[in-house]
């Protein structure tokens, strides 16, 4: 037989085969492909170069692997490589081994089941995926504590704002407690007035809650403490201003506040109410 | 010295796949005093290019390669908390890259460096539509559009991207950064793209930006 009718004997076998039989010349362009190579080809590859079959980012590994072929025999084909075929993000792997036969090479590839590829292309995404996650959580903590620091900040603005208590008359202390009442503003406040009360000989203090939208029981209780505090020092308590919620606390903690405290329903009265009794002492 | 023994060190482990091995040399060397940026370009980018390159010359698998690609992603998670040692500095950072996952590596580094310059950066991943990075990028009224372009078949995507970007009402105002190995092949590049700069790795994209958008 002589060889061209070898060849065309096997190019018959070769259209048969599931795997993949490439012909390249010596420069690495494709001579023959059979149906299994084509099949990854939306365009005939004969003509073309080899790299031509494989995925953009597979390219300089394909002329690595024809020059290898072109130091392989038949009795000592090249170890198999692993190629790509397709597209970057659509890629299969073929495993190809190849040799010189006189003036050409002789490529045979096999692909590997098309869901392994896609298999290992997942799990690539989805580590991707999740380390992506991890660092956006760790973002999303860092934006987190700037919100907070962020208001820690406002908080204490606010707090060194409101002023404990101010003078108002000669012995007369008026403090108006405004925004969000918790158990260590609260104590603040308890400190520097009791502080202010001492210092001033205090005799009146007005307490204007009016401003407090919410009250708990642990701020109540302070704020009573304060007021038994402040009659320890000699200074008679005037709440002003107790809402409807905060007087039901009150009484919910068992409290009779009219033993050692005058309740007012606004400011203006309670000014006057000081007034009074400032005066017929002094009548006295 | 010690950059190039942490290199090796990192490089035999994500030979063997030694995920823990891999993150406690990392982690020494920080302790060590080594700069987060160092290892960036010193260790992790040429560590995995020295493995891309054995991949080509076939002494490693595939599986391998993505193996140590996952490693290091994991590893740079794992470190992400070193990332922020400077204040917020009010500017915002856009990155994406064009091509397979495989690829994002760089861009990522870019990003965290940035971050480390007090940046807000968000990071939209490979191959998000056009459309969607306009749209991020007005909403988080970004500085900087960075774009990494992974091969040279992606060099027209780039190149779209850009227009569309530039055709939007943030065109005139974000400016925009391209970077790559093709991109790194061809110096003028980036102007035919319509980028206002490029850079050669993610050092270099911060010190020029500092320069230029200061």
């Amino acid at each position: 037989m002589d060889q061209h009718s070898t060849m065309t004997l096997n190019h018959n076998l070769y259209e048969l085969l599931s795997e993949l039989v490439l012909c390249c010349d010596e420069t690495g362009r494709i001579i023959y492909a059979n149906p299994a190579a084509q099949h990854w080809s939306a365009t005939p590859l004969v003509h073309q170069p080899f790299h031509a079959l494989l995925t953009p980012d597979t390219e300089h590994k394909g002329d690595l692997f024809l020059a290898a072929a072109r130091n392989a025999s038949f009795q000592h084909p090249t170890p198999p490589w692993e190629l790509a075929l397709g597209t970057v993000t659509e890629y299969t792997i073929g495993h190809f081994r190849g040799y010189r036969e006189a003036d050409h090479l002789v490529i045979i590839g096999q692909v590997e089941p098309a869901d392994l590829s896609a298999m290992q292309r997942e799990l690539m995404l989805l580590t991707s995926d999740l380390t992506e996650t991890q660092r956006e959580l760790h973002r999303q903590n860092r934006a987190l504590q700037q919100a907070l620091n962020e208001q820690r900040r406002l908080v204490e603005t606010i707090q060194a704002l409101t002023a404990p208590a101010a003078p108002i008359w000669k012995g007369v202390l008026l403090l108006p407690i405004v925004g969000h009442l918790d158990s260590s503003r609260t104590a603040k406040i308890a400190r520097k007035l009791l502080e202010q009360v001492s210092q001033q000989h205090t005799r009146y203090t007005i307490l204007d809650v009016s401003g407090i939208a919410l009250i708990d029981t642990g701020v109540a209780k302070h704020l009573l403490d304060t007021i038994q505090a402040l009659r320890l020092l000699g200074a008679q308590a005037i709440l002003v201003g107790i809402r409807p919620e905060i007087a039901q606390t009150m009484v919910q903690l068992g409290l009779h506040l009219q033993e050692f405290v005058i309740i007012q329903s606004n400011l203006q009265h309670a000014v006057a109410y000081v007034l009074r009794h400032m005066q017929k002492e002094v009548l006295r | 010295m010690i950059l190039h023994t942490v290199y090796t060190d990192y490089l035999d482990a994500l030979r063997r796949g030694d995920r823990r091995r891999a993150l406690n040399t990392a982690r020494t060397a920080l302790n060590n005093g080594v700069d987060i940026r160092d290892l960036y370009l010193e260790v992790f980018q040429p560590a995995m290019h020295e493995i891309g390159l054995m991949w080509e010359r076939n002494q490693i698998t595939v599986a391998q390669e993505h193996l140590a690609t996952a490693i290091t992603q994991s590893v740079m998670a794992h470190l992400y908390g070193h990332v922020f040692q400077h204040t917020p500095v009010g500017r915002t950072l856009i990155a994406t890259c064009i091509g397979g996952e495989l690829h994002e590596l760089g861009i990522r580094m870019v990003a965290d460096f940035f971050e480390m310059e007090g940046w807000d950066v968000y990071y939209l991943g490979a191959n998000m539509p056009a459309e969607d990075v306009v749209r991020m990028a007005q909403e988080r009224q970004a500085d900087l559009l960075a774009i990494s372009v992974t091969l040279n078949s992606y060099v027209p995507h780039a190149r779209r991207m850009i227009q569309v970007v530039r055709a939007s009402s943030i065109g005139d105002r974000i400016k925009i950064m391209v970077g790559g190995q093709p991109i790194n092949r061809a110096p003028d590049l980036y102007k035919k793209l319509g980028a206002d700069f490029t850079a050669r790795d993610a050092r270099e994209a911060v010190q020029l930006v500092m320069e230029v958008m200061a």
